[in-house]
C-alpha cells in the first residue's frame, strides 16, 4: 500500500489530525479530544482537496486513536461527512473502539450510512 | 418488569458516639445501668436458662443450636455480651462485636425474626428483674428505657450487618449470572455468538453490549449473531436494546444478524411499529450462520465421509 502525505506546512489543517492518500481516498487519522474547532480547519481543507483534485474518490477517517469525545464534536463530525457526501465524495469510519462505540449510540449520531471498518485495512478491503 | 439488584456500594460507617446519639443512649443511662450491674448479673445466668426454656417451644428455632456443645456455648456468649452491657461502656470495639455477630447470624442464616423476638422475650424478662430490684418506678422506667436503647442499638447493629452482608451475597450472585448471561463466543474464525435467554432489561444490555464490543475488538470479529430464540418477551424496550447493540457492533465493523426472531415476535415488532431500520434477522440461528459463513467467504461441504448422519 502507497501512501504519499498531503503537504500541510502552512495549510491550517489542525494539530488534531494527519492526513495522507491510500487508493485515492484521503485518509484522516483523528486524535483523541479532537473538537468541533478541529472540525472546522478540516472542512474547508478536505472540501477544497475534493473540489480540487477529481482523483480523489473520498475521505476515510480513522478513529483509531480517539477516546474522549462530546455530543458537539461527533455532531461536527457528522456534518462534515455529510458535506463530502454531498460533493460526491464517499465517506468511511474506522478504528472506533468499543467506548466510542457505545458513545455514538447513546448519543444517536448516525453514523450507521457510512462504510465502516474495524481498521484501514478492512475499511480499504470494502471499497 | 423486573427490578434490578441495588449494586452495594461503601455504607456510611458510624462511630460509637455518633451511634449512641442516634440511639439516646446518654452517659446518665450508661451510669444508670454499671450502678445496678452488680444487682443485676447474678440474675442473668437464670435468664438466659428461662430464654432456653422458651426457645424450646419453638423447633424451628431450635434447630439452629442443635447440639449441645453448641448451645453452651452460645449460652456462655449471652452471658459474656450481658457482662459487657452492664458495664454500661460502649466504645468501637463494642459496635465491632455486634456487627461480627450480625455476620455470623447472616451466614448461619438465622432469620432477623427469630432474633428480634428473642431480644424482644429477653428484654421483658430484665424489665421484670428491674421492677424488683428499683424501689421507684420511675427509675424502673429509666433503666428500662436505657436497656430498650442499648438492645434497639444492638439490634440496629446486627440487622445492618445481617443485611450487608446479604447484599454482598446478593452482589457476588449478580456477577456471576452477569457473566453467564453473557456467553460470547467466537465460533468461527471472525464470528461471535451469543445466544441469549431470558429477560432482556436496560441493565443487561448493557452488560450484553459491553462484552460484545469487547468481544468484536478482542477477536477481531466480522460477523455477530444475537440469537434471541430464548428470549420470552420482545417488546418495544428490548427490540431498541437490541437495535442498539447491533448498531453499536456496526460502528465497530462487525455486521451484525438477529436470529431465532419466531413469528410471534415477528408479528410483535410489526404491531408495535418498531423500526429495526438495517438490522439483519433470521428466523433461525442456522440461516445466521450460513449467512456470515458466506460474508467470510467460508464454504461448508457436506460430507456423507466424516460425519454420521441419521
Amino acid at each position: 500500500m502507497s501512501a504519499s502525505i498531503i503537504p500541510h506546512a502552512g495549510s491550517g489543517f489542525p494539530q488534531s489530525s494527519s492526513f495522507s492518500t491510500v487508493a485515492n481516498f484521503v485518509v484522516v487519522n483523528l486524535f483523541d479530544n479532537f473538537n468541533a474547532a478541529d472540525i472546522d480547519s478540516l472542512e474547508m481543507n478536505i472540501l477544497q482537496e475534493l473540489h480540487q483534485k477529481s482523483r480523489l474518490r473520498g475521505v476515510l477517517f480513522n478513529l483509531n486513536e480517539v477516546v474522549t469525545t462530546d455530543y458537539h464534536d461527533l455532531l461536527r463530525l457528522s456534518q462534515l461527512l455529510k458535506a463530502i457526501r454531498l460533493l460526491g465524495g464517499r465517506v468511511g469510519l474506522c478504528g472506533i473502539n468499543p467506548g466510542l462505540a457505545s458513545v455514538i449510540v447513546a448519543y444517536d449520531i448516525d453514523f450507521y450510512r457510512e462504510l465502516i471498518g474495524s481498521d484501514l485495512d478492512d475499511l480499504l478491503d470494502h471499497l | 418488569m423486573t427490578l434490578a439488584i441495588p449494586r452495594v456500594g461503601p455504607r456510611q460507617s458510624h462511630t460509637a458516639v455518633e451511634l449512641l446519639e442516634m440511639y439516646n443512649i446518654t452517659s446518665a443511662h450508661l451510669g444508670q445501668i454499671r450502678n445496678l450491674r452488680d444487682r443485676t448479673m447474678p440474675e442473668i445466668e437464670r435468664i438466659i436458662q428461662d430464654f432456653y426454656v422458651w426457645m424450646a417451644k419453638y423447633p424451628d428455632m431450635m434447630a439452629f443450636f442443635h447440639s449441645k456443645s453448641i448451645l453452651t456455648h452460645v449460652q456462655k456468649m449471652q452471658v459474656a455480651y450481658w457482662e459487657r452491657l452492664m458495664q454500661g461502656h460502649i466504645d468501637e470495639d463494642y459496635i465491632q462485636d455486634r456487627k461480627r455477630v450480625g455476620e455470623i447470624h447472616a451466614k448461619i442464616g438465622l432469620p432477623v425474626m427469630f432474633y428480634m423476638a428473642a431480644t424482644s422475650m429477653i428484654y421483658e424478662t430484665v424489665a421484670s428483674l428491674h421492677e424488683r430490684l428499683l424501689a421507684s418506678s420511675e427509675l424502673t422506667l429509666e433503666m428500662n428505657q436505657a436497656i430498650a436503647n442499648i438492645l434497639h442499638l444492638d439490634a440496629g447493629l446486627i440487622c445492618q450487618a445481617f443485611v450487608d452482608k446479604r447484599d454482598q451475597l446478593l452482589h457476588e450472585q449478580s456477577q456471576a449470572v452477569m457473566a453467564m448471561s453473557t456467553p460470547v463466543t467466537e465460533i468461527w474464525d471472525g464470528i461471535l455468538l451469543l445466544p441469549i435467554v431470558g429477560i432482556v432489561d436496560s441493565k443487561r444490555s448493557e452488560d450484553i453490549m459491553n462484552a460484545v464490543l469487547e468481544s468484536i475488538r478482542s477477536c477481531k470479529a466480522k460477523e455477530f449473531i444475537l440469537d434471541i430464540s430464548g428470549v420470552g418477551v420482545v417488546d418495544t424496550a428490548v427490540a431498541n436494546y437490541l437495535i442498539t447493540v447491533t448498531k453499536a457492533t456496526a460502528l465497530m465493523g462487525c455486521r451484525s444478524t438477529i436470529s431465532g426472531i419466531s413469528p410471534a415476535i415477528s408479528k410483535t415488532i410489526v404491531q408495535l411499529g418498531i423500526d429495526i431500520g438495517g438490522v439483519n434477522t433470521t428466523s433461525t440461528m442456522m440461516d445466521a450462520l450460513s449467512s456470515a459463513f458466506e460474508n467470510r467467504g467460508i464454504i461448508l461441504n457436506e460430507t456423507h465421509a466424516g460425519g454420521r448422519r441419521r
